[in-house]
């Protein structure tokens, strides 16, 4: 995509691209990975669909909450004009652009809609019972897919849109770039919120038909956004390993960046304790039966693992000032971080396929790599199209500045 | 009875404050006494000002707090009368979070305000720059600069005329009650 | 990196003070407003104001007396006014820590001029909540029963294990961490006015409460960490007092109250109402302290814009609220928001949507959101639309429990009504007094954000 032609300084915006040597090794390494393990998923989904199902369901959620994540922060950040941040603002949508291709990964859920969920048999919802009645309208396979369709391209409209105007602003006009960002994010956070629930609800609640919460929609968007912040760190980190943007995105933004990470790890324990302490203490049994599940088996170390892994030990080194300056330890936590964002999606996915015990499975591996791959590759042919910084906004000076007191 | 107790010099931004405290301190200037109406950035480093260790008190505090809630709620719920109540365990975890998290909260501001006060030696009524009838604009919008007499470098007439040439807008001498 | 420092200069973003006031300007302008004769609205307020707080003070008075049978409380509604003023009190008591607290995390410089403001109406919102769940014990003398102090009264301890005592920590820790809050922030100011100060009296008293402040770099060094630390502990200490506000309903299996959002849900609430409350106290102090070059069309813009987005949260706590009722195939669950809407508080229920939901709806125009007109009404239709709200939640969950046997209904009497009205004349009576005697805007504070005659922009 040709883009930056009339930037006044071009040869300034070259250096914010990758070494093209660089870019093309990342490319091959990310197709070889790509191929092997879509062969491995399509031999998964072959000889045991019930399985892959399960583990594929784990990491398109894993890669999807993410992008979430990262199209709250972009707008978010559009609405309050935060300038510490623009200077990360580039990398933030070219995470963001991920979403594009959620439109195919989906298709594999789509089609294992009967595997996977319940709900998906004929007459599993008592046709007697009125009760039910709602839960027979809105789960069944066709208005279920309808649903899909819809989230899909609003996420697919909202994250194109969003970037489209951001590299518009490449090109010069600063000011209009800005106002068109602000008159999407706002509707858009809105509708992102309003479907982020709802696939919630759909795609991950409904493995268990019977169990409601009312706040499971903001958990599974808290999970995501802290993901995204700490996958933010990381390619920054390795972006800066590998000799670009170590300049612009100095110790202060990775200070600023620790401290959303420590505040979402906070948020995210306090959505998680609201679910949970007050499930436990009304101890109604339609209720309680999810985390019944979850304390069943070896299923409960993994409820361990999230309340030590997910909150107190990223809690407690994140607290100091020191840590989230020291450029190893943050992206230790936020490589853990993402490593249990990894754990909650299968504890909240995985005791509807394997009731009796937490398990890895080598399609976990093979549904990572190969979700992982499709989204690392959007990712990578987007960030060599366009500047790794917005060179159009005028705020980068003041962001690339920014110190913290 | 009075003494010296040093000269003050005021300035009318913060930068040329920070600017005079930097060319003092190169000076060999140690007793100096900088004060503002708003906090200044760049200043605590001009003055060569420690970081302040008021986080450790909190932290300290709170780990207090942490420590006294949990035993007040397991030593009153199920050691000293334990009393089944909406058939709940005397003593568990997750229901004991709020009040444990409240006095970790409660202690922590403590410290943090008292620890403040205390760093600070306040309250502190009367102080010689009180003395001096201008220096009430160091809360308004005068920058002011204050070199003790008791500074190894200091010199009753050299001072001030270093003070003013450093842009100072007026150079006074401040006596001390004794 | 050379290039783009050609490519600056830029704020775009307005000055936040306008008319370019030096920093002398500042002090003078907000000292001013304690240092003169009141306006003559003053003076009409706080008779109006007054006369509601001894109402209050008489409405307690019998209530003691006679019992807390006055009000209309009844079986099965236990909890009817009294909880719902409470918990709209504490609500309002929320946006002055946020503003302090939270924008000053985020770098929103905005906050400076309307945090003291706010923040004093924290303290008195909360003092105001305290009222509610004090009488409603029945005898308040007996308060000290609700801290672990050994006593002779009672040989058993505290139910710790309850949410009701969970309330008791967390809103005496918030009231306690409030004005500590508000006071450190004070203290400069205090200096300022002690310094202006041209009468004995004044200087006394102003000379006393700023400790013997004087503004040294080390003074301010300590200062600053205090504050962040503060700001640090308040934002998760504001989110735990109305969550945990609400786990006093959600711990419950009562419909309409067991549900898993209502912690987040009641803290956007909590900042919908009190951001609400601020810009209804700020149009009226910046208008009669001709305040409005500190106190702008812009930062009144911008607490329009957090109305807009918290009403937004509490309509989609609400949406999810009946999705879920009808999603969960449970049919209590379910009849308690078909009742809702239709049964015999409907027409509340339908207040709250039209003032929650939808009247903020008008700030997705920037018409609205710099007419003070417009937002005047707004803001206080929000607040009648959260008390409305809470009424909702506390009245209609309890008066048709799950046997049609102990169906009732609630009618507040009029005491109900006046201890409510005198609580908002107690409210006001000491907004009006902090207006008289203690800085309103952060002097020290707005001076940082100020261009400096050095020339260099603010900090």
């Amino acid at each position: 995509m040709p883009t930056t032609t009339s930037v006044p300084q071009p040869q300034a915006a070259f250096s914010y691209r990758l070494e093209e040597s660089l870019w093309r090794r990342g490319r091959n390494v990310l197709w070889i990975i790509a191929l092997a393990a879509w062969a491995a998923c399509l031999f998964g989904w072959a000889t045991d669909r019930y399985n892959f199902l399960g583990s594929y369901l784990v990491h398109f959620m894993f890669f999807l909450t993410i992008g979430w994540g990262a199209m709250f922060f972009v707008m978010v950040q559009h609405l309050t004009s935060a300038t510490w941040s623009i200077t990360l603002r580039r990398l933030m949508e070219t995470i963001m652009i991920t979403v594009a291709p959620v439109t195919l990964l989906f298709l594999p859920v789509a089609l294992g809609l009967d595997v996977l969920y319940k709900w998906a048999a004929p007459g599993f919802f008592d046709p007697h019972n009125p009760d039910l009645a709602f839960k027979r309208a809105f789960f069944n396979p066709p208005f279920f897919l309808i649903r899909a369709v819809v989230y899909l391209f609003v996420w697919g409209v909202l994250a194109f849109v969003l970037y489209r105007i951001s590299v518009t602003q490449d090109e010069g006009n600063h000011q209009e770039s800005i106002s068109d960002a602000r008159t999407w994010s706002a509707p858009g956070l809105l509708v992102l919120t309003i479907t982020v629930t709802m696939a919630g609800v759909d795609w991950v609640m409904s493995l268990d038909p019977f169990w409601y919460s009312t706040i499971f929609g903001v958990y599974v968007f808290s999970g995501g956004a802290l993901a995204f912040i700490a996958l933010l760190i990381l390619v920054a980190l390795a972006l800066r390993a590998a000799g670009a943007l170590g300049d612009v995105i100095t110790v202060e933004h990775y200070h600023d960046l620790g401290k959303w990470l420590f505040a979402l790890t906070v948020w995210w324990a306090y959505i998680a304790f609201s679910q949970y302490m007050l499930i436990w203490y009304a101890n109604l049994p339609e209720e309680t039966a999810f985390f019944h599940h979850r304390a069943e088996g070896s299923w409960r170390y993994l409820s361990l693992l999230l309340v030590v892994g997910h909150f107190l030990l990223p809690f407690l080194v994140l607290l100091s000032r020191a840590a989230k300056r020291n450029l190893t330890v943050l992206g230790l936590t936020a490589a853990w971080i993402l490593v249990m964002h990894g754990m909650d999606l299968h504890w909240l996915i995985l005791p509807s396929v394997h009731p009796h015990g937490f398990h890895l499975h080598w399609l976990d591996v093979a549904t990572f790599a190969g979700v992982g791959s499709l989204f690392g590759l959007v990712f990578w042919y987007r960030l060599r199209s366009h500047p790794m910084v917005p060179v159009g906004d005028l705020r980068l000076a003041a962001s690339i500045a920014h110190q913290n007191q | 009875m009075s003494r010296l107790y040093g000269v003050v010099a005021e300035f009318d931004s913060p930068e040329a404050l920070v600017e005079a405290v930097r060319k003092v301190r190169a000076q060999g200037f140690t007793r100096l006494e900088a004060c503002t109406p708003f906090p200044v950035h760049g200043l605590d480093e001009a003055l060569g000002l420690r970081r302040s260790p008021l986080g450790w008190f909190a932290l300290a505090a709170a780990g207090v707090g942490v420590a006294a809630a949990l035993l007040l709620q397991w030593w009153t719920g199920a050691v000293d009368y334990p009393l089944v109540v909406g058939g709940k365990p005397y003593f568990a975890l997750w229901p004991s979070v709020p009040i444990t998290f409240e006095l970790a909260v409660l202690l922590a501001s403590f410290a943090t305000v008292f620890g403040m006060l205390a760093l600070n030696g306040l309250p502190r009524l009367y102080h010689p720059l009180f003395e001096d009838e201008e220096f009430r604009r160091a809360s308004d919008d005068r920058f002011v600069l204050a070199v003790e007499a008791t500074d190894p470098v200091f010199h009753a007439t050299e001072t001030p005329a270093l003070l003013e040439r450093l842009g100072a807008l007026a150079v006074r001498p401040v006596e001390e009650k004794a | 990196m050379a290039d783009l420092a050609i490519r600056q200069p830029l704020p775009l973003e307005t000055p936040l003070i306008e008319g370019q006031p030096t920093y002398g300007d500042i002090s003078r302008d907000v000292a001013r407003v304690v240092e003169s004769r009141p306006p003559r609205f003053w003076y009409i307020a706080l008779a109006v104001s007054g006369t509601l707080t001894l109402v209050l003070l008489g409405v307690l008075t019998h209530l003691v007396r006679t019992g807390i049978g006055i009000w209309g409380n009844n079986q099965p509604v236990g909890w009817a006014w009294d909880i719902t003023n409470f918990v709209f009190w504490i609500g309002i008591g929320h946006a002055g820590t946020l503003i302090s607290a939270i924008l000053f995390l985020f770098r929103q410089r905005w906050r400076t001029s309307i945090n003291r403001a706010a923040e004093a109406m924290t303290i008195f919102a909360v003092m105001c909540a305290g009222i509610f769940p004090l009488m409603h014990t029945g005898r308040p003398w007996r308060a000290y029963w609700l801290f672990p102090i050994p006593n002779q009264d009672l040989v058993l301890w505290q139910n710790f294990r309850s949410p009701l005592m969970w309330d008791v920590f967390a809103v005496s820790t918030y009231f306690t961490v409030s004005l500590l809050f508000w006071y450190v922030g004070m203290i400069p100011d205090l200096a300022t006015l002690r310094d202006r100060a041209t009468t004995r009296i004044r200087q006394l008293v102003y000379g006393l409460l700023s400790l013997g402040w004087r503004g040294s770099a080390r003074h301010w060094s300590h200062y600053e960490k205090a504050y962040l630390l503060l700001a640090g502990l308040s934002t998760p200490l504001v989110l735990s007092v109305h969550s945990i506000v609400s786990f006093d309903f959600a711990v419950s299996i009562l419909p309409g109250w067991h549900a898993t959002i209502f912690p987040p849900y009641f803290v956007a609430g909590a900042i919908f109402s009190g951001f609400a409350m601020v810009i209804t106290l700020m149009i009226i102090a910046r208008r009669v302290y001709r305040l409005e070059h500190l106190i702008t069309m812009t930062h009144m813009e911008n607490m329009c814009k957090i109305l807009l987005a918290t009403g937004t949260i509490v309509g989609y706590s609400y949406a999810v609220e009946f999705f879920t009722a009808f999603f969960s195939g449970n049919p209590y669950e379910r009849y308690v928001f078909i009742n809702r809407v239709t049964g015999p508080y409907a027409w509340a229920i339908w207040t709250m949507f039209a003032c929650n939901v939808f009247a903020p709806q008008l700030f997705w125009f920037r018409m609205f959101r710099r007419s003070i007109p417009v937002m005047f009404a707004v803001s206080i239709i929000v607040n009648v639309g959260m008390w409305f709200e809470r009424f909702n939640i506390i009245v209609t969950s309890l008066h048709r429990d799950f046997l049609p046997s102990s169906w009732g209904h609630f009618t507040p009497t009029i005491y109900d009504v006046l201890t409510f009205a005198g609580s908002v004349g107690l409210f006001l009576t000491l907004f009006l007094l902090f207006l008289r005697f203690l800085p309103v805007i952060a002097i020290s504070e707005v001076k940082g954000v100020i261009p400096s005659p050095g020339g260099k922009g603010g900090h």
